[in-house]
């Protein structure tokens, strides 16, 4: 996870928010990859990573004025990063874009790395992986596992992203982890 | 603690680095669980790092830039559309308060009485002035038809309070005479 120096975004969240549109970019800057990571690992695929990202700094410019600074900036823009990518997952399951089963996972995750070549091919095959487990994941567990597990985000704040009870939370991530082991046995990784 | 409540504590810690002092009494204590946390803690290494899924350096830079440039425009549009407003508000707001202020002003008069019986009379007054002029000079008879035609244009402008206005404004002279005359019950 990049290292996000919190005085120095609350200071740029201030400037934002008094119309500095320099300060926002910095904040988008700041904070890109960790959004782009969470929505990658969500949708599977990289261009609509990329494209849920843009909405979700374009959304959090068009609301800064909403946000109060009580809760922390990488909180707020993840709330709706979240329900921009579930929202999307959603549409793209009623089928109204291609639907995640469609698509042979290994091909799909290879497919979307094209995008960045210089990704080593160790990491393609990892992240292949990684796909494939959470591609078998319900999208809230998806989340949950995201935010905690790459993020380091706490269960209390996770609750507050995703606007479910803690205990909800914890269910959803345990749950996940009864998943993974299964996945890590499947694939011999506990021997 | 048991070891079956150890071992689904642990799964909600799964990926820490540090686990609550229970349950590190018990794994100090439990070689079984200490094998089971080590193997879940070998799980986490295998799913590597959050920064994997990171894009590249001119990835970030070409989205930044296009996010940039869209909030330009919606800032553009925004501006443009205050300085619609503010003409619009220079513009017709003070024609419509001017409008406004006039329909107030003449529904008060008309809410608190001042208006209708004045225009009642003055319509009355009219009537009068037509009635009078159905009277061609030395003729002491009054034209049917004009008669007829003067009650149905003021039915139709005043609608059914018209023939009791109309009645009033007539003399008892008139009235008795449009009763012998006429079939005043049609006519009304």
């Amino acid at each position: 996870m990049v290292a996000v120096d919190h005085e120095i975004v609350e200071y740029l969240v201030r400037r934002a928010k008094e119309g500095d549109k320099e300060a926002f970019s910095k904040i988008v800057r700041m904070m890109m990859k960790d959004v782009v990571a969470t929505t990658y690992r969500m949708t599977q695929d990289r261009e609509s990573a990329f494209d849920l990202a843009q909405e979700t700094f374009i959304s959090a410019w068009q609301n800064l004025s909403g946000f109060r600074q009580e809760s922390k900036f990488e909180s707020w823009l993840y709330r709706i990063a979240s329900n921009k990518t579930l929202n999307f997952l959603k549409r793209r399951s009623h089928g109204q874009t291609s639907s995640i089963d469609s698509i042979p996972l290994s091909s799909m995750a290879l497919g979307s790395n094209s995008h960045n070549p210089e990704t080593p091919l160790h990491q393609k095959e990892l992240q292949n992986v990684i796909l494939n487990f959470m591609a078998g994941l319900p999208p809230q567990q998806r989340l949950v596992f995201d935010l905690r597990f790459y993020k380091g985000r706490t269960f209390e704040e996770i609750a507050q992203i995703t606007d479910k009870a803690l205990g909800t939370v914890k269910t959803h991530y345990r749950q996940a982890i009864i998943k993974l082991r299964a996945f890590a046995k499947q694939r011999g990784w506990r021997q | 603690m048991t070891c079956s409540h150890f071992q689904e504590q642990m799964l909600v810690y799964f990926g820490q680095k540090q686990l609550p002092t229970d349950l590190q009494e018990h794994l100090a204590e439990c070689t079984t669980c200490q094998a089971a946390w080590k193997e879940l803690s070998n799980l986490g290494d295998r799913l590597g790092e959050n920064d994997l899924f990171h894009p590249n350096d001119a990835q970030v830079d070409r989205l930044v830039s296009k996010i940039s440039s869209t909030i330009e425009e919606m800032e553009q549009d925004k501006k443009h559309y205050v300085l619609w407003v503010r003409r619009v508000w220079h513009t017709y707001v003070p024609t419509a308060a001017a409008a406004a202020l006039v329909l107030g002003i003449a529904i008060g008069k008309y809410m608190t009485g001042g208006t209708a019986p004045d225009s009642r009379v003055t319509e009355m007054a009219a009537s009068k002035t037509d009635i009078s002029g159905l009277y061609e000079e030395g003729d002491q008879e009054l034209d049917e038809d004009a008669v007829i035609t003067l009650i149905d244009d003021f039915t139709t402008q005043h609608s059914s309070d018209a023939s009791e206005w109309l009645l009033d404004d007539l003399t008892e002279e008139e009235l008795k005479y449009l009763e012998k005359s006429f079939d005043v019950g049609d006519l009304l």
